[in-house]
């Protein structure tokens, strides 16, 4: 993880080393200038160990019932509203486009996160639903997700959508003793890594997914965010999809890490005063 | 063009001009402000080298580039091969992703694919995958600024492109002054270590498009931003980055 990552530190450490290396180094150019650029081949990516294709595509008409559905689901709670529509401008990627509206509390400091991941667990649903191929953006090529802040003024919280293998299988808890059992496995891991879990959940959009609130206890430190996270979803993959945040002792969030995998989508927020130590998983 | 995307197009240079005229008060704030900025930062890096250049005064439409990862090694690692833009809130970033053994990114994005990362304040780092690349083939990746709504509610993005297809984007990074465009390679697992690992990665036609609404070849304006790799001199938009 280097600090470089940040615009800013990007920005001066391009020119703090252009004040080094005003002159460059004699070297060779591209070898051809003009190059025929390939266009990537979308062949759609599997995350879990099996999938299950005798589920039949469902059709553009039943989107508002599963998004309903969704929004009466128990854990999703920042979804606002949601509607299907085509792509902003031709250039696009020609398709369905998820358009949700999620509430958020506070924008800065990653708050942006968890109503962006709740958004792509209903997303997650809806392309896997609604593909008519094997690949996701056959039900869904992109969303944008727009953030509605606590004075109703409204953020861009961005959005897209991967091309991923559809009808991907995860594990499900089927009943309420496995939903407890899921939640404790995910307790013991959190505690093994020397946290103090806070919220514990099991959400269903499909197949299981973790959310995980844990608390740095005083006195100590964290170092192995992503290893956490690892060991929460395990290998191959358990779960669709995974939010962790982590506090420090005052309650302040410090680290939330994200990931969907019927989306494709997955990142994270680090306090940058924290961004070489907790360990987190690493980024472009 | 069609005409929907033409009348997009249009419109979208129109927010651009209504913009502009307080874009150049501010101009001479926002360079105070960003070279204050430079000046501030931390020196630490890890590995990574290419080129960029902060555009004042002008706002960013378009952002290309063709790219190719020659080679690279490192088990445990990923190299990226990509085009960046950025300002002082956020960052869009668009290549191609090469992982030994290492990765994924951002928990989502893997080996071999084209990716674009987005980052605000608000959703950190947020990584998407847009195909499989060959190593023997150049890729046009880069960012381009993306018109949306009708009438009063018309807003821009700048979303990332890839071989012609935008994709996602975010619309924070329309502000004129101090938007830093960038193509780079980088070694983005393994810590600080110049050791161990190899890569080679090759640009060509590097262009941009500003609200002057002139294409230009980015050349020798452009400054060199390296760490432990080797960054060539730039002949008509083209160089190579190895390691």
């Amino acid at each position: 993880m280097f600090p470089t990552k940040r615009p800013l530190a990007i920005i001066a450490l391009g020119v703090a080393v252009a004040a080094c290396a005003s002159v460059g180094i004699a070297y060779a150019a591209a070898d051809d200038p003009t190059p025929i650029t390939g266009t990537p081949v979308m062949s759609p990516y599997q995350y879990s160990a099996t999938v299950d294709d005798s589920e039949k595509p469902q059709s553009l008409d039943t989107a508002p019932a599963l998004i309903s559905a969704a929004l009466a689901r128990k854990g999703v709670q920042d979804l606002i509203s949601a509607t299907i529509g085509g792509a902003t401008s031709t250039d696009a990627r020609v398709g369905n486009w998820f358009y949700p509206v999620v509430k958020v509390s506070d924008a800065d400091r990653g708050g942006g996160v968890l109503p962006l991941w709740e958004a792509e667990l209903v997303q997650g649903v809806l392309a896997d639903s609604l593909a008519t191929t094997d690949d996701t953006t056959s039900g869904i090529a992109g969303a944008e997700v727009t953030g509605v802040l606590p004075d109703g003024s409204k953020i861009s919280l961005g959005g897209g959508a991967s091309d991923i293998r559809a009808h991907q299988v995860f594990h499900r808890s089927t009943t309420n003793a496995e939903l407890t059992q899921t939640q404790q496995a995910a307790t013991q891991v959190i505690q093994k890594f020397g946290l103090t879990p806070l919220s514990v959940q099991v959400l269903q959009p499909k197949d299981d997914a973790l959310y995980v609130v844990a608390q740095i206890p005083a006195g100590t430190t964290f170092s192995h965010l992503n290893d956490l996270q690892v060991a929460l979803n395990g290998d191959p993959l358990q779960y669709e999809a995974i939010y962790l945040e982590i506090r420090d002792s005052a309650g302040l969030r410090v680290a939330v890490t994200n990931a969907n995998y019927r989306v494709g989508a997955g990142g994270q927020w680090i306090d940058p005063s924290l961004e070489d130590t907790i360990g987190g998983p690493p980024h472009g | 063009m069609s005409e929907e995307s033409s009348s997009d197009h249009q419109r979208q240079r129109s927010v651009l001009r209504r913009r502009w005229t307080w874009k150049r008060r501010s101009a001479v704030v926002g360079i105070v402000l960003l070279t204050a900025m430079l000046t501030a930062a931390t020196t630490a890096w890890g590995a990574q080298g290419g080129r960029y250049k902060i555009l004042t005064g002008h706002s960013l439409l378009k952002e290309t580039v063709a790219v190719r990862t020659a080679s690279s090694s490192g088990t445990g690692d990923c190299l990226i091969t990509a085009a960046l833009v950025a300002n002082s809130s956020a960052q869009l970033e668009t290549g191609l992703l090469n992982c030994h053994n290492g990765g994924p990114i951002d928990n989502s994005c893997t080996d071999g694919h084209v990716f674009i990362e987005t980052h605000t304040s608000s959703t950190g780092y947020q990584c998407y995958m847009h195909g499989t690349f060959s190593a023997s083939s150049y890729y046009q990746v880069g960012a381009q600024s993306v018109g949306h709504g009708s009438g009063s509610s018309t807003y821009l993005s700048m979303n990332g492109l890839v071989a012609g297809s935008y994709y996602e984007g975010i619309n924070t990074l329309l502000n004129a002054n101090g938007v830093y465009i960038r193509t780079w390679a980088e070694h983005i697992v393994g810590g600080d270590s110049c050791s161990g690992w190899h890569n080679s990665s090759l640009f060509t036609n590097w262009q941009y498009e500003d609200n002057s609404l002139t294409t230009r070849t980015l050349g020798t304006d452009t400054s060199v931003a390296t760490s432990c790799f080797t960054v060539g001199g730039i002949s008509g938009g083209a160089y190579n980055v190895s390691h």
